[in-house]
């Protein structure tokens, strides 16, 4: 009986690739693409709240681009300045292949779809300038909905972000694909097919990213830069409701001041009317409004007011 | 009249990859098929359907076979050569004994060489595998081996 089969290794002629060295590959990857190939890297982060997207942005960050750690503060952004500013600090430090993470900024001082529209406007000029030290920018956002066409075009990866454990997340990556005749965008997983001892191995799809907790002290100077920025929030939102309050009490006073007017003019009609041609008695809203300041929209309210007024006392009189 | 095999356990294979699983299909329908016809292809020789098309399959997939697989699947060849050649030389053997004989060691060879084919062709580019990878850690390690200008290959090549 011939048994060849049984007595070969097969796990030595294919060895299955580890978890750690196809993260190797796949972060060499983007490194060189970024400082061997020249290209730019635009990739989008989402997934639900809490499930780690920004940090894994920050770990992507922190993986690609040496310079990351030390400007994290001013790398994560949450708003067009600060996205100007980081890049204008890259082009003036002339850095190669810097990184800046575009936060979500849904409840910031713009809607969540007008500030990635804003985000991408600015990021497609910004690639102009600093285009030539090939940047690498992330986006975070719970919705890739929530990025409009155009920013979701400049993207060419997209990775979503789930978490079930609290020490690490799981990332979905996908390469972005467009077709230039139907104007359609596809995803695709990561491959890698690679030749072994001259024969081509089988293809290898990337299907799963493991990622860890952000190491420190990196993970505290995340938490607090962008704590500030969620007390920032909280500022503004509190700022707001009193702006509401005050507009509220304006338009009370408002209401009190229009209903006084309508008493005075109402108790001294005879001071507000002037003739016809015709030669009736008339009140008259140009008086009305050069006495009290008013507006023509509100001395034609008041005048109205007094009129009604006027009405119902002769219909009780009759 | 017998049930035609169509599931060959490719759940393996990615739904898109549909040509690939035609491919794939393809081949092990044949063997399939062979298989059943065992009976040699002429008087003379010891072939069969079954042989035949281990032998078309082996061409397909010589392109993608390791140096390793390569290696054991010619000594298994020229195993089969020797014994073919003591049958052949065995003076007290019919010629149609012989012919028995030479066909039962092919298949018994054959069938050692279609096993060996069968790894080469979920380990080719036919075949895809889905790969996790892991992050872990403080990433020191990590970014050490990726920030180098030279690729990062999945395998550490083996010179030949």
């Amino acid at each position: 009986m011939i048994d060849v089969f049984h007595k070969l290794d097969f796990e030595a002629i294919y060895p299955a690739p580890t978890p750690k060295r196809v993260a190797e590959s796949f972060f060499n990857r983007l490194w060189r693409k970024l400082h061997v190939d020249n290209f730019s890297l635009l990739l989008t982060f989402y997934g639900k709240h809490r499930v780690g997207k920004s940090l894994t942005a920050v770990d992507f960050g922190y993986i690609l681009d040496p310079t990351f750690e030390e400007n994290l503060e001013e790398r994560v952004v949450y708003n067009g300045r600060e996205l100007i500013k980081a890049f204008t600090k890259i082009k003036d430090q002339n850095i190669k292949g810097g990184a800046v993470i575009v936060d979500e900024a849904g409840s910031g001082e713009l809607s969540s779809q007008r500030w990635y529209e804003e985000a991408a406007k600015i990021i497609s000029a910004e690639l102009q300038a600093v285009g030539y030290l090939n940047p690498f920018i992330g986006f975070v956002t719970q919705n890739f909905s929530f990025i409009n066409a155009t920013a979701r075009r400049l993207s060419q990866g997209v990775f979503e972000v789930d978490r079930t454990h609290n020490e690490y997340s799981m990332i979905k990556p996908f390469w972005i694909e467009n077709n230039p005749w139907t104007t359609n965008t596809y995803r695709k997983y990561p491959i890698f097919c690679e030749k072994r001892n001259n024969v081509v191995s089988n293809v290898f799809k990337i299907n799963r990213i493991k990622i860890g907790l952000t190491p420190e002290p990196l993970l505290g100077r995340y938490i607090a830069h962008s704590q500030a920025y969620k007390d920032s929030l909280l500022e503004q939102n509190k700022q707001e409701l009193e702006i509401i309050d005050f507009q509220k009490e304006q338009k009370k006073v408002f209401v009190s001041g229009i209903d006084a007017i309508v008493e005075e003019v109402y108790t001294n009609v005879d001071d507000y009317m002037t003739e016809t041609k015709q030669g009736n008695l008339r009140i008259n809203e140009g008086l009305i409004r050069h006495r009290h300041e008013l507006p023509w929209r509100d001395s034609k309210l008041v005048k109205a007011l007094v009129e009604q007024k006027q009405n119902k006392d002769s219909d009780t009189h009759t | 009249m017998s049930e035609e095999r169509t599931d060959f356990n490719l759940s393996q294979f990615n739904a898109g990859d549909l040509l690939k699983r035609y491919i794939v299909t393809q081949v092990f329908k044949t063997l399939d098929d062979a298989c059943k016809k065992q009976e040699t292809i002429s008087d003379e020789s010891f072939n069969t359907s079954f042989t035949t098309r281990v032998d078309m399959i082996e061409s397909l997939l010589w392109k993608y076979t390791p140096l390793e697989l390569r290696e054991t699947i010619i000594k298994l060849y020229n195993d089969l050569d020797k014994k073919i050649k003591e049958i052949d030389e065995d003076v007290k053997l019919s010629q149609k004994n012989k012919i028995i004989n030479k066909k039962n060691i092919a298949f018994e060879y054959k069938i050692e060489v279609f096993k060996l084919l069968t790894i080469v062709l979920t380990n080719s580019p036919i075949s895809v595998e889905y790969a996790e990878m892991e992050v872990m850690g403080d990433f020191k390690d990590l970014i050490e081996n990726i920030r180098q200008p030279d690729k990062v290959k999945l395998f550490t090549e083996v010179s030949t």
